[in-house]
């Protein structure tokens, strides 16, 4: 009995995509995503002029055509070492921050659970939080041997917590949702529920505080290493170079501890970006 | 797009107009944008209607038609990334719009009342009643305590609030959704303006108490003779309340007139399937189909002519010139050339 | 046997540990097979709370729940999921009541995919591509997320979900209240057609009078978690015995300018549902209302076969 005023409905499509603005939307994370993986790229596969290594006769010459970045006081290339860096310090700091991802969601959506746990767990957090993390990481990596396998554990332990807390507080606001309820009501269970609805509605938000981590882990490692923990002096390490470099600021050969200065600046703030676009973009899919 | 706009803008008061007296609001060519990340949204495109003294105008339309940002670019309200790009609006023969934001505000309830949709936002929650009404008289150079008490008491007793001490000493939280509203409302007329705008005054009331709030404004909009902008989705509360209609669908003005030419016989495709949307027992249910045009990519030509039954060649290419009948009731429809043309 | 059977059914709320929420006191209602009762108030009235309980999406303070025959409220976990696929809700947010990491084809899906995990995954795929051809969606439509809908595009995802397992009762929790009028009316003629198609019976929850005036066979009016007023919708319309019931339709302002608007008759705002009340609900905003409305309870009586009213002078001259 009714009159329909246009086509049939299934012709009715959905407004074409929005595409003038995407690009610049991708830019922001693309740039800094293809820096960090022009340092990994060039880390490991590209030639470097010089042996990170090896000590050269030229000790503590000034940036020139021949050495780009100069070399420190053993005679090594500085900008040879610093990309040999990138290819130790980015992955440790990866490599921890997967361990407390895994590790942090399974224990944040274990604290969702009713009942007082979830609450403990929290509370047990806040004290663990208020150490100064820095020092438990010294602490943890003295403790359990000072060795990068122990830096790797000790990034991971200390980012676990961020990730607990962010997974609980958005499952919680995830939980009451219209969808969750709608799930319910269709008989799914609550692993079901909590796999197919909870978690896929925060990869976003997980993905923006990984690069967060991320970028927090680099600043851990590259002090950890400043202070001689950890990574073996041998090992290239941006922490170690600037504390090559230290005693000959204050003699004028700033370049030995301010390029690996500058590469942590650079890679920390490549991760953050990430993570702002990360939020960002998933902020506008949630406002629709 | 603004094109076809030219030629509408009727001859208006400005220039020579001086035999006549200026209309009390005069809205020509209004458009305005959002530069939003997803592109321009054009929210408002070239919207003419006009408001006479002692009368009360609905402005009608779905969400995304532009009604509520149509009166908040009249007031000055519309912030960044909207603007508002071209058009007057002429209110007692001064243009709101080019005026300066001090200016603004002092003709914002000294002579134009609002009246927002939601009161308990319109409200500041840390602040005593009775301090904000003081607060909008000291803004217009009323500052004794004691005088503007004496005026608040008198504004909330007009809108039938039984012991407006309590109310006076209270805060907002302390109110219902309708006592609210009705405190909203006293602010609004407190300096007696001779034009109110209410944004959907009473979306979210419950329903018994939107019929209150309703009374209530309208008699306290004709008792001073004042004039009235409606905005509301809503067609009962345009048929029961307002004097005349202006519908609106993506931004522009497609129809108006007196509300009964407009609801009783609509000419535009979109008025009429608006109305007969309204479920009636006894009636079929006619609907539309399809969906509001992109506002970023917006369409030339007429912006219904997706979902219109009766689209033909030239609703893609122009805007439709206006026909008006002998009532005054206009509206923008290429059938009417048709019609014409077959007569 | 009634589809659904609410018993004296209240519920309280305890909101920060203080303060107790008087959702519904003492409801009773029956749902037939096939037929639309709609539940009427406004807000606060309890009427969404009712639509959860019938579902057990929460559970009672007091009273029982009864579907086909059986006691909801006894049914354990596994038990009560099981009969999900036979009691459906659709919500009155349509994109907050979808998955957006989901493809609308996975979302029509889950409820099959729950219920009937032994069907082979392609039979299950064809039926989910006949229900959304069955709600006037394109099939290029179970692809997109629900970001990429409209919002009445969007409630037919809503409304397929619930129809998929073919459940006898649909509670339908103002499902078109947040939708444009042009789009309302698609969505209860898509409604009207479905029921008519699978027989269903609907708990339609509204507060929009020109709806539920459409839809209903049966209505039961609600104010302050109590039911009011029951009956068959049209004369309960025609007639209306509550003073409030009377009100709540001189609240729906005709769209025909000429028709004229009977006068407001209640005063004043619904009491806070923090308080609870004895005697009549309506009392203090009653024309009629006098000193016995308050110092009896007043609950629903039967005023003639198959009308009740909880008034004490049913449609009392001046209401």
């Amino acid at each position: 009995m009714t009159e329909t005023l246009a086509a049939d409905p299934t012709t009715v499509t959905a407004p074409k995509g929005r595409k003038p603005r995407r690009g610049r939307r991708r830019l922001r994370l693309w740039v800094p995503s293809g820096i960090l993986a022009g340092m990994l790229a060039a880390a490991y596969l590209a030639p470097l002029p010089y042996d990170p290594a090896e000590p050269l006769p030229d000790t503590l010459a000034a940036p020139d055509g021949e050495h780009w970045m100069g070399t420190d006081k053993f005679g090594i290339d500085v900008f040879s070492r610093l990309v040999a860096s990138a290819g130790v310090d980015i992955p440790l700091a990866l490599a921890g921050m997967l361990i407390s991802l895994v590790v942090g969601v399974l224990l944040g959506l274990a604290a969702l659970h009713r009942g007082p746990w979830g609450e403990r767990v929290v509370r047990a957090l806040d004290v663990f939080q208020a150490f100064p993390l820095l020092v438990l990481a010294i602490a943890l990596v003295a403790l359990m041997g000072n060795n990068i396998e122990n830096v790797v554990v000790a990034i991971a332990i200390i980012n676990v917590p961020r990730f607990v807390r962010l997974v609980r507080s958005e499952g919680l606001t995830i939980r009451e949702s219209r969808y969750v309820e709608a799930a319910h009501a269709i008989g799914a269970t609550g692993p079901r529920v909590m796999f197919r609805h909870v978690l896929p509605n925060m990869t976003g938000i997980i993905l923006a505080q990984a690069s967060l981590a991320v970028a927090h882990s680099i600043v851990v490692i590259a002090s950890l290493s400043f202070l001689g923990i950890g990574i073996n002096a041998a090992d290239a390490s941006w922490g170690a170079m600037i504390q090559t470099g230290a005693q000959n600021m204050t003699t004028g050969q700033w370049w030995v501890s301010v390029f690996p200065g500058l590469a942590i600046f650079l890679t920390v703030l490549c991760f953050n970006a990430i993570s702002d676009e990360l939020q960002d973009s998933f902020g506008r899919a949630r406002q629709r | 797009m603004s094109a076809p706009r030219q030629a509408l803008s009727r001859p208006t008061n400005t220039g020579q107009g001086a035999d006549r007296e200026p209309r009390l609001l005069e809205v020509s060519g209004l458009t305005t944008r959002f530069d939003t990340p997803d592109g321009l949204v054009h929210a408002v495109n070239g919207v003419d209607f006009h408001v006479d003294r002692a009368e009360i105008v609905g402005v009608v339309g779905e969400s995304g038609c532009g009604k509520s940002v149509t009166i908040r670019s009249i007031l000055g309200l519309v912030r960044p990334p909207g603007r508002v790009v071209e058009g007057t609006a002429r209110f007692n023969g001064v243009d709101l719009l080019g005026l300066r934001a001090a200016e603004l505000r002092r003709l914002r309830g000294a002579e134009i009342g609002f009246i927002a949709q939601n009161p308990f936002s319109a409200l500041n929650p840390v602040m005593r009643i009775h301090r904000q009404f003081a607060n909008i008289l000291a803004a217009h150079g009323i500052r004794s305590d004691a005088i503007a008490r004496d005026r608040a008491r008198d504004a909330l007793a007009d809108v039938g609030i039984a012991g407006p001490d309590r109310v006076l000493d209270g805060y907002a939280h302390q109110l219902s959704g309708g006592m609210a509203q009705r405190v909203v409302i006293a602010m609004a007329m407190l300096l007696n303006p001779a034009f109110v705008i209410a944004d959907e005054p009473t979306t979210g009331l419950d329903l018994t108490v939107q019929r209150q709030i309703l009374d209530l404004i309208r008699g306290l909009v004709q008792q001073h003779g004042r004039s009235m902008l409606l905005v509301t989705h809503d067609l009962g509360v345009v048929a029961q309340y307002c004097d005349r209609v202006v519908v609106m669908y993506a931004g522009k003005v497609i129809e108006h007139g007196s509300v009964r030419d407009v609801l009783t016989s609509p000419q535009h495709p979109y008025t009429q399937a608006l109305v007969r949307a309204v479920p009636r027992p006894g009636h079929p249910l006619v609907h539309l189909t399809g969906r509001l045009p992109d506002l970023v990519d917006y369409p030339a030509g007429c912006p219904f002519q997706a979902r219109c039954p009766h689209a033909f060649e030239p609703c893609g290419q122009v805007f439709p010139e206006p026909t008006t009948s002998a009532s005054g009731r206009t509206y923008w429809c290429h059938l009417s050339q048709e019609r014409e043309a077959a007569r | 046997m009634s589809l659904l059977e609410l018993t004296n059914v209240s519920k309280e709320f305890s909101v920060g540990g203080t303060t107790t929420v008087y959702a519904l006191d003492d409801v009773s209602l029956t749902v037939n097979a096939g037929e639309t009762l709609a539940v009427i108030g406004e807000s606060g009235s309890g009427k969404s709370t009712l639509g959860r309980l019938a579902l057990r999406l929460i559970e009672p303070t007091r009273g029982s729940v009864h579907f086909q025959g059986t006691d909801m409220l006894a049914l354990p976990a596994a038990g009560l999921r099981q009969l999900r696929a036979k009691a459906q809700i659709i919500f009155q947010e349509p994109f907050e009541s979808l998955n957006p990491r989901m493809r609308v084809a996975d979302i029509v899906g889950e409820p099959l995919a729950i219920h009937q995990p032994k069907t082979p995954a392609a039979d299950r795929r064809s039926r989910v591509a006949r229900v959304i051809d069955q709600v006037g969606l394109a099939p290029e439509m179970a692809r997109r997320f629900p970001g990429e809908l409209s919002g009445g595009q969007q409630q037919r995802v809503g409304i397929a979900r619930a129809i998929v397992t073919e459940p006898s009762l649909i509670v339908l929790d103002e499902p078109t209240s947040s939708l444009d009028l042009s789009v309302r009316a698609q969505i209860l003629q898509l409604l009207a057609d479905l029921q008519t198609e699978l027989g269903m019976g609907y708990l339609f929850i509204s507060h929009d009078i020109h709806t539920v005036r459409y839809v209903s066979d049966r209505i039961a009016v609600m104010y302050r978690g109590r039911v009011v007023e029951t009956g068959p919708s049209e004369r309960v319309f025609a007639d209306p015995q509550h003073p409030y019931t009377r009100a709540l339709l001189a609240a729906a302002l005709p769209v025909d300018p000429d028709q004229e608007l009977p006068p407001a008759r209640l005063v004043g705002d619904p009491v806070s549902p923090t308080e609870k009340v004895s005697g009549c609900v309506l009392y203090g905003r009653c024309p009629v209302g006098e000193d016995r409305c308050v110092q009896n309870e007043v609950r629903l009586t039967p005023f003639d076969a198959d009308r009740a009213v909880a008034c004490i002078k049913p449609g009392a001259p001046g209401s």
